[in-house]
C-alpha cells in the first residue's frame, strides 16, 4: 500500500513539477522583458473579401484589390494614434524604405558577389522598371496576378503574415534607402547590427538631412569616405538624383545572407547596398509613405505606388502591456484586417514549443497517474475493509459507534497515505530535474529532426521559421529570448550549439542566441508542488476513506457475527 | 407493561405468575430464591422475522430477566435462541413488539450505546480479536464503553481476568495462542469489563470439558448471586439449565 502511494506520488510529483516549470517559464519570461509589436495588414483576410465581392470568376480582383490596400495601408498618423502610453507603449520607433538607383554620375551598387557591377543603362533600365515597386503590398499583389513574370524569391518567404521589414526586402532599384526615427531603430536596422569603422551615426533633426552612413562595402568599392558626397537616381525619375554627404561608414557585425535570387535578385536586396539615413533627410527627398511615386511595369503599365514603405514598431516593457496594447489597440477602433504581431513573442513561443509538449506530456501522465491511482487505492481500500469484516463487526457489536470504526479507518489510511506521500515526493523531488530533462531532450530530438527533414526538402532552412527573420534583429539591446533564456535555462542555453544553428545559420550571433531553444527545464520541487501533493494526496486518501466509511456502514454487525459463527 | 406491575409479580414470588405463556414459549422452571430482584429486561410481545413479510423467527414471546438471577434459554437448534439474543443485546430490532430495558424500549435507545454501557455479551464464537493481546482486548471494551473508570484500566482487566479463573501469565499473550476455554474466559472478562448489569451468554460452554464447564457457570452465579447482576445463558446443555435460577423453553416455530 504504502510503495503503491509512493509510486503514484512520485509520478504524479515529476508531472506536477514539470507541468508548473513550464507554466513559470512561461509567464516569469517575457514579464519582465522588452516586447517590440508591429500592426500589419492581414492580407488573406482581404484577398477572402474581395474574393467574395468579385462573383465573375474565382480569382480576386487585382486592381481593386489594390486600391483597397492603399486604402488600408496604415499612415505615419494612424500608427501615431496607437502610440501612446495609455495603450502599455513604452517607446516606439519607426524605419522607412525607399530605393534609389544608380545615377549617370553616381556610385556603384555592390553585386551579389560584392563586386561592382556596372550595368549597360538600357539593361538597368528595364530591370528597373519592371522591378521597381517600392511597396511590398503591391508586389505581392502583383506576383499573384502576373504569373508569367520572373517570380522573385523573396515574395513567398519574407512577405509572413507580418510583413515586418518585408517591404525593405522587396526593394528594388539598387540601393535600399533607409530612413530611421531614432537610435532605437538604428539598433534594430532590418539588416542585422553593425559598428561604425569611421565617423558617426547621423542626426535626427532637420538640419542634419542629406547625411548618411553606407557600408564598408559599398564605400569601398567607390572609394567613399566619411565627408565625401555622391549621388543616386530616384526609381521612379532617373533625372532626379539625390546627393548625399557620407558621416559614418559602418560594416555588419554578423554578415547577412547571400541574396537567394542569384541574377535575378535587385542589388537592393543586398545589404550592402544599404543607405541609413535619418527619416528628416528622406522626408526632405520626399520618399514618405504618405507619398506617391509612379512607376512603369515591364508591359508599360504605370501606376502609383508609395515612395517608402513604412514599418512601424511599439516597444512594451512585458508581455502583459503589450497584451494589453493588442486588445487596447482592437477596442480603439482598429479593424480586423489588422493584426498585431510581436515577433518576439512568437519567437519567444516557438521557444517553448518543447516545453510545451512536455507540459503536456505530463499533464497527459499526471492525470492518467491520478486517475490509475485513485482505483488502486479505492479497490485496495476495499480489500482490506473486507478482510477486517470481522474486526469490524466485533468492534460494533460491543458498542463502537460505526462513525468511530470509519474514522478509525481513516486515520490509519491517511497515516498510510502520508508516509507513501513523503517517500514519493522525495523520490520524485530527486528525480524530476533529470527526468525531465531527458524527456524535454527527446522532444527536442523530434523538432530537430522535424528541421533537418525540412532542410533535406527545401535544399535550406526553413523561411519563416521564427527567429529568422532578419526583419527581427533586435541586437543586445532586445529583448525576449537570450535572457528570458537563462531564467529557465539555467545558464546551459549553450549546451547544443551545433543543432540550433540549423535555423539560425548565417544569421546574427544575438539572433542565434535568442532563438537558442530551451535545452534545460528547471523542473525542480517547490513548495506550491509541495502543496499540490499534499492536496492530491488527502484528496486521494478522503476518497478512499469515503469509499471505506461506505462498506463500514453498509456492515450490520449481526450479519458478520452470524456468517462468522 | 410497566416496572412496576412487574414488581407487584415479583413480591407474589411467582416469576411466571404475571406472564401468559403465549403459543410457542413456556416458562418451565423458577427458583424462587430471592426476593429484592427487579426486573431489568421485558420482552413484551416480540416477533422477528428476517425478511420483512417473510416467515416469523420468533412470534410473540413475552418474558422478563430481573438482576440477580441466571436465567436459561434453552431450546432444539432453529428454534430462534441465537436471533432472541441478538434482540437482547440489541443488535437488531423485533418487527413486532418491544424489548424494554429498565423501562425504556430499546427502539428508543441509541443501541451502541446500550451495547457498550449496559450489557456485556459473550458471543458463541467469543469474536475476540485475534492479532490483540487479552489484555488489549479487554481494554478495547473499556475503552468504547467511553466510561470513567475509578482505577486504572490495567489494574481492573487484571482483576477480571482473576476472576475468571485466568491465570495473570496470560494477560500479554495473543487470542491466537489461547485454547477454547481460555478465549471463553476473556470473552468473559471482556463482557465484563464495563461493568454491565446485564450479561448474556451464548452457548458459553458449547465445546468444552465438563470441569471447565462447571467452572465457568459457577463463575456466572457467583455473577448473579453475588453482585446482583442479571445473567442470560443461551444454551443447550442441560446441566447449565439445571443450574439456572430460570428456564425459558424456546420452542421452534411450526413454519
Amino acid at each position: 500500500m504504502i510503495i503503491i502511494v509512493a509510486i503514484i506520488t512520485a509520478a504524479a510529483t515529476i508531472g506536477l513539477a514539470i507541468v508548473q516549470a513550464a507554466e513559470n517559464a512561461r509567464t516569469n519570461a517575457l514579464a519582465n522583458t522588452t516586447i517590440s509589436a508591429q500592426i500589419s495588414l492581414d492580407r488573406g483576410a482581404l484577398m477572402n473579401a474581395s474574393r467574395n465581392n468579385d462573383t465573375n470568376n474565382g480569382k480576386p480582383d487585382m486592381d481593386a484589390m489594390r486600391q483597397l490596400m492603399a486604402n488600408k495601408t496604415l499612415t505615419l498618423e494612424d500608427y501615431e494614434r496607437y502610440d501612446s502610453t495609455s495603450y502599455g507603449v513604452s517607446s516606439s520607433y519607426y524605419i522607412e524604405t525607399a530605393s534609389a538607383a544608380v545615377a549617370d554620375d553616381g556610385i556603384e551598387a555592390v553585386d551579389a558577389n560584392g563586386g561592382v557591377i556596372k550595368q549597360d543603362a538600357s539593361s538597368k533600365q528595364s530591370s528597373e522598371s519592371s522591378e521597381t515597386t517600392g511597396n511590398a503590398q503591391s508586389n505581392d499583389a502583383r506576383n499573384g496576378k502576373d504569373n508569367d513574370s520572373p517570380p522573385m524569391p523573396e515574395d513567398g518567404m519574407a512577405g509572413g503574415p507580418t510583413g515586418d521589414a518585408g517591404g525593405m526586402r522587396m526593394t528594388t532599384g539598387d540601393f535600399a534607402l533607409v530612413g530611421f526615427s531614432s537610435d532605437e531603430a538604428i539598433a534594430n536596422a532590418p539588416n542585422g547590427a553593425f559598428t561604425m569603422d569611421s565617423g558617426q551615426v547621423f542626426e535626427y533633426d532637420a538640419t542634419d538631412d542629406n547625411d548618411v552612413i553606407i557600408s564598408d562595402t559599398l564605400a569601398d568599392a567607390n572609394d567613399l569616405k566619411v565627408g565625401d558626397t555622391f549621388k543616386v537616381a530616384s526609381a521612379s525619375d532617373e533625372d532626379t538624383t539625390y546627393t548625399f554627404k557620407v558621416v559614418g561608414v559602418y560594416s555588419n557585425t554578423s554578415d547577412a545572407q547571400m541574396p537567394m535570387g542569384g541574377p535575378m535578385a535587385s542589388n537592393a536586396n543586398d545589404p550592402a547596398n544599404a543607405i541609413y539615413a535619418s527619416v528628416a533627410t528622406l522626408n526632405k527627398l520626399g520618399l514618405t509613405s504618405d507619398k506617391t511615386i509612379e512607376v512603369t511595369d515591364a508591359r508599360g503599365n504605370t501606376r502609383e505606388t508609395q515612395a517608402a514603405t513604412l514599418s512601424y514598431t511599439y516597444v512594451f516593457d512585458g508581455k502583459a502591456n503589450y497584451d494589453k496594447f493588442v486588445h487596447d489597440v482592437k477596442s480603439a477602433g482598429l479593424g480586423d484586417e489588422y493584426t498585431v504581431s510581436s515577433e518576439d513573442v512568437q519567437r519567444y513561443e516557438a521557444s517553448l514549443v518543447p516545453i510545451e509538449n512536455l507540459s503536456r506530456f505530463a499533464q497527459t501522465l499526471l492525470i492518467v497517474v491520478l486517475v490509475v491511482g485513485a482505483v488502486v487505492l479505492v479497490v485496495l481500500t476495499i480489500f482490506n475493509i473486507r478482510e477486517r469484516k470481522y474486526e469490524i463487526g466485533v468492534l460494533t457489536a460491543i458498542g463502537v459507534k460505526k462513525a468511530k470504526v470509519a474514522a478509525q479507518y481513516a486515520v490509519e489510511l491517511l497515516v498510510v497515505t502520508l508516509i507513501g506521500l513523503a517517500v514519493g515526493v522525495g523520490v520524485g523531488a530527486a528525480t524530476s530535474v533529470p527526468v525531465s530533462n531527458a524527456l524535454l531532450s527527446s522532444q527536442m530530438e523530434e523538432q530537430q529532426t522535424q528541421q533537418a527533414q525540412q532542410r533535406e526538402q527545401f535544399g535550406r532552412d526553413m523561411q519563416g521559421v521564427p527567429g529568422e527573420r532578419p526583419g527581427s534583429a533586435d541586437g543586445d539591446s532586445a529583448t525576449g529570448g537570450s535572457d528570458t533564456g537563462n531564467d529557465v535555462t539555467g545558464g546551459n542555453a549553450n549546451e547544443q550549439p551545433q543543432e540550433s544553428n540549423g535555423p539560425c545559420g548565417g544569421m546574427r550571433e544575438g539572433l542565434c542566441n535568442a532563438s537558442q531553444l530551451m535545452t534545460k527545464l528547471n523542473a525542480t520541487v517547490n513548495w506550491a508542488t509541495l502543496g499540490w501533493m499534499l492536496l492530491i494526496g488527502l484528496g486521494l486518501t478522503l476518497l478512499a476513506a469515503l469509499v471505506a466509511s461506505i462498506f463500514v456502514m453498509r456492515y450490520e454487525p449481526l450479519q458478520i457475527l452470524a456468517d462468522q459463527s | 407493561m410497566n416496572t412496576a406491575k412487574q414488581q407487584t409479580i415479583l413480591d407474589n414470588i411467582t416469576v411466571t405468575g404475571g406472564m401468559t405463556d403465549k403459543d410457542s414459549a413456556t416458562k418451565v422452571s423458577a427458583t424462587p430464591e430471592t426476593t429484592s430482584h427487579k426486573t431489568l429486561l421485558t420482552l413484551d410481545d416480540v416477533s422477528y422475522a428476517y425478511t420483512k413479510g417473510g416467515r416469523n423467527v420468533l412470534s410473540h414471546i413475552s418474558t422478563s430477566f430481573h438482576t440477580g438471577e441466571v436465567a436459561s434459554i434453552v431450546g432444539p437448534s432453529g428454534a430462534g435462541k441465537t436471533t432472541l439474543l441478538s434482540l437482547i443485546s440489541g443488535l437488531t430490532t423485533p418487527t413486532e413488539g418491544a424489548v424494554i430495558f429498565d423501562g425504556r424500549d430499546l427502539k428508543t435507545m441509541d443501541r451502541y450505546d446500550y451495547r457498550s454501557h449496559d450489557i456485556g455479551v459473550i458471543f458463541q464464537s467469543f469474536n475476540l480479536l485475534p492479532q490483540l493481546t487479552v489484555l488489549e482486548n479487554i481494554i478495547l471494551t473499556m475503552d468504547a464503553s467511553g466510561k470513567r473508570f475509578p482505577r486504572p484500566k490495567k489494574e481492573i482487566a487484571l482483576n477480571l481476568l482473576r476472576q475468571v479463573h485466568l491465570p495473570e501469565r496470560y494477560a500479554n499473550e495473543r487470542i491466537l495462542h489461547l485454547s477454547g476455554g481460555e478465549q471463553q474466559r476473556v470473552a468473559i472478562a471482556r463482557a465484563l469489563s464495563d461493568d454491565p448489569r446485564v450479561i448474556i451468554a451464548d452457548e458459553p460452554t458449547g465445546n468444552l470439558d465438563n470441569a471447565t464447564q462447571a467452572d465457568i457457570m459457577r463463575i456466572f452465579t457467583d455473577l448473579a448471586h453475588k453482585e446482583n447482576r442479571c445473567v442470560i445463558i443461551v444454551t443447550h446443555s442441560p446441566q447449565i439449565a439445571q443450574a439456572s435460577d430460570t428456564v425459558f423453553n424456546l420452542k421452534p416455530q411450526a413454519g
